[in-house]
């Protein structure tokens, strides 16, 4: 019997081992030579269109929107109403983050809303694409021929992968930098040169290097702060899991945000008072924030002193790059997909916009015609002036002018890809010992790269 | 019905209320993560065979959480047990202070890990005590916590929190040892390490394999430490296995994680497998 049993314990500690040794052989490790696999999407489950889940919480603005989708989207369609589950977070980002983890767990436990919403920078969605979270949406636009003209190509592409539409993008951002004409003769500093992002850095070197200017380059720090993102440098691969960050731009503009001082990222340009230091010499370029209504309270106000003028950062082939601000896919595993594209169709239409302008006042909309709208019916001719009459600053309020609103609007069509941010693969966030003065800018890179490396490949 | 059925379905019944709890907190959502390893998507609805063990042994954070997880193992609890047995040998014999000494050992185990790691980061961290004291010598400093000194920092942390509860199972096997056999030992004229070694060390045998297995299971909790001292990314020496089942998790990559979690189970069920086969053979 013993010689048996001991033939038979080592057949179990050997088949263990074997798989183990076999599966370790068949892995292959993903190199810069390789070509990734395309995106795959798990096949929809089948559908039962009973009605439709929606979660989301009272943090931010969004709540304000999806309030407002529920009660009309449900009013017009009381036969096939929405479920809408709002967690109210109690202004807590820590409340918010933690409910929306726990939601998270939901969906890939295969329960949860059928809709999930995302915030700019709460969620990886590049790594969540991958996992096969998201259902495709693209078969549903296709057989209803939705008409995408009107709304801003490049940023709806940014949520189709290989061909599936996995994320609708519903807000976006662009950096966008305001100064007075004055500021610019004075600094010396061309709009021309900065028709590429090459450009632009050798601007604010110049500049930085000039012992006799007096302006700081931005107002805030944090207008530069995500400048990898804004100069469309590829230093993240998902599909390959590994990060570069030895393109020379990435070194320039570190050099340039840290001889902007400090790690203190300061205060984001609010309004009037940017205006104010523009006007005093204090700095060169402002990009307000909220960038919609920033644009009429803080750089239109330059009009009453000097002549404003604006330019966007461009990236590296002289487009330029929007951040998805706000987007919302579709769980893979829904039964209600169908339903799920008609409340999607319907947070994407001109009806809803116009219901909701009064509150489009954070981000620019992915509809071309609700930012013309709320400029018309928020800003252009408002009874009530844009500039407090007696402000600290001394500034007159101002009549926002059509011609600078066009032209913003011109430069969003201009926008030629748009990305999702995230913490983790942030380059700045990345290089704090190097901001900090602790480190050497090739100690910070390599650590950097380390870091994003291994949680890409996670 | 007889009385040996009878008494195996009493048995049964009284053990239901455990078993179905076993059931339903491990067993079920056990085999619920194996069916998960084979699939992807929300809900894992998409069967893809191995495709997901075949991606995590092509990951390279895998591997280096794998590497780092073993090594401690290999490093650490051979430490452990060493110290653990140098200061029960020294404790057991009873001399002034030696109730003490045994209570000292152990305040390291009640601890709460948050107020152990504000300690080392108040020595071990870039304007820390240490680098305060190399600085005013004139010396180079070093974030020992952000570089290759973490590990054994680490190693060094998990020692110090662990040897305590070793020492009092050593203590308690040392106390199982017959005080005859040591008596007929001396009295035979053998030395304190002839006894050790011919007497002592065999007869606690039962309690190194004990420990042995309970060391290893406590090693996998140093991720606690790990994780207040380095964050979800700590230097690369001291990524562990349970760093990566955290951050897949944190990511949604639940599949990753089950199949993560699944090869440990694995490696952990065959060496302690073997180690009672082992044992088996030891008492034979």
């Amino acid at each position: 019997m013993k010689p048996v049993r001991k033939r038979v314990c080592r057949k179990l500690l050997c088949l263990p081992l074997a798989c183990l040794l076999a599966l370790t052989a068949c892995a292959q490790d993903t190199g810069a030579d390789t070509e990734p696999a395309p995106i795959e999407v798990p096949p929809p489950v089948e559908q039962t269109n009973e009605g439709l889940n929606i979660w989301y919480t009272d943090y931010g603005m969004t709540a304000k929107y999806l309030d407002a989708a529920v009660t009309q989207y449900n009013q017009q369609h009381p036969d096939n109403p929405i479920t809408a589950e709002k967690y109210f977070a109690d202004d807590s980002a820590e409340s918010n983050d933690e409910a929306t983890q726990q939601m998270l767990t939901e969906v890939m436990a295969g329960s949860g809303p059928d809709l999930i919403f995302f915030d700019v920078g709460n969620m990886d969605i590049e790594k969540m694409v991958r996992r096969g979270v998201f259902a495709d949406l693209e078969p549903y636009f296709e057989a209803d021929n939705f008409d995408w003209s009107g709304y801003n190509q490049a940023v709806m592409d940014a949520g189709v992968w290989d061909g599936h539409r996995l994320v609708i993008p519903l807000q976006y951002n662009f950096p966008m930098l305001y100064t007075s004409q004055t500021a610019l003769d004075e600094t010396g500093f061309s709009m021309e040169n900065c028709d590429t992002f090459g450009g632009l850095l050798d601007e604010i070197e110049a500049m930085q290097a000039d012992p006799g200017q007096t302006r700081d380059v931005f107002r805030a720090k944090f207008t530069f702060y995500d400048f990898a993102h804004y100069a469309g440098i590829p230093y993240v691969d998902y599909d390959r899991q590994k990060a570069d960050l030895s393109f020379p731009e990435l070194q320039r503009s570190a050099e340039i945000f840290q001889n902007l001082g400090g790690l203190e990222l300061g205060t984001y340009d609010m309004g009037i008072d940017s205006a104010a230091d523009i006007r005093d010499g204090k700095a060169l370029w402002t990009c307000p924030f909220p960038p919609v209504d920033g644009f009429y309270t803080g750089p239109e106000v330059i009009n009453t002193f000097d002549d404003m003028v604006m330019m966007p950062i461009r990236d590296v082939d002289g487009g330029i790059q929007a951040e998805i601000t706000w987007a919302v896919a579709v769980r893979n595993n829904s039964p209600n997909l169908q339903n799920a594209y008609e409340f999607i169709k319907y947070l994407l239409s001109e009806e809803y916009h116009t219901e909701t302008l009064n509150y489009r006042w954070l981000y620019y909309s992915v509809l071309d015609a609700a930012n013309d709208a709320y400029f018309q019916d928020y800003v252009y001719g408002r009874a009530v002036p844009l500039t407090p009459p007696k402000n600290a600053y001394g500034l007159d309020s101002v009549d926002v002018r059509q011609e600078d609103f066009d032209e913003l609007m011109d430069y969003t069509r201009q926008i030629t890809g748009a990305y999702f941010s995230c913490a983790e693969t942030n380059f700045m966030r990345n290089m704090r010992g190097y901001i900090s003065g602790e480190v050497s800018y090739e100690d910070a890179v390599k650590e950097a790269e380390r870091q994003m490396n291994l949680y890409l490949s996670e | 019905m007889k009385l040996k059925t009878r008494n195996a379905l009493a048995g049964y019944l009284l053990a239901l209320p455990f078993l179905i709890g076993f059931a339903g907190f491990y067993l079920i959502p056990f085999l619920w993560s194996i069916r998960f390893t084979f699939t992807s998507g929300s809900g894992g609805t998409a069967f893809v065979g191995l495709r997901n063990y075949m991606d995590i042994f092509g990951s390279a954070a895998f591997r280096l959480a794998a590497w780092n997880t073993f090594r401690f193992i290999l490093i650490g609890v051979p430490l452990l047990m060493l110290v653990s047995l140098v200061l029960a040998l020294l404790l057991f014999d009873k001399f002034r202070g030696a109730s003490f000494f045994r209570s000292l050992f152990m305040y390291p185990l009640v601890l709460p890990a948050a107020s152990v790691v504000i300690v080392v980061q108040a020595f071990f961290s870039n304007d820390g005590l240490l680098n305060q004291f190399l600085s005013w010598l004139g010396l180079p400093i070093e974030d020992w916590i952000q570089s290759e000194y973490a590990f054994p920092l680490l190693i060094a942390l998990y020692i110090w929190k662990n040897c305590g509860y070793d020492l009092v199972l050593f203590l308690a096997g040392l106390s199982a040892i017959p005080r005859e056999y040591r008596e007929a030992a001396a009295s035979e004229g053998a030395s304190y390490w002839q006894t050790l070694r011919y007497i002592t060390l065999p007869l606690m045998t039962p309690t190194f394999f004990f420990i042995l297995i309970v060391s290893i299971i406590n090693s996998f909790k140093s991720f606690r430490e790990a994780y207040l001292l380095g964050g979800a990314n700590p230097h690369e020496s001291i990524y562990m296995l349970q760093h990566f089942m955290n951050n897949n998790f944190q990511n949604l990559s639940y599949q990753r994680l089950s199949v993560a979690a699944l090869l440990v189970f694995l490696v952990i069920f065959v060496l302690v497998l073997v180690l009672f086969r082992l044992k088996a053979r030891n008492e034979r």
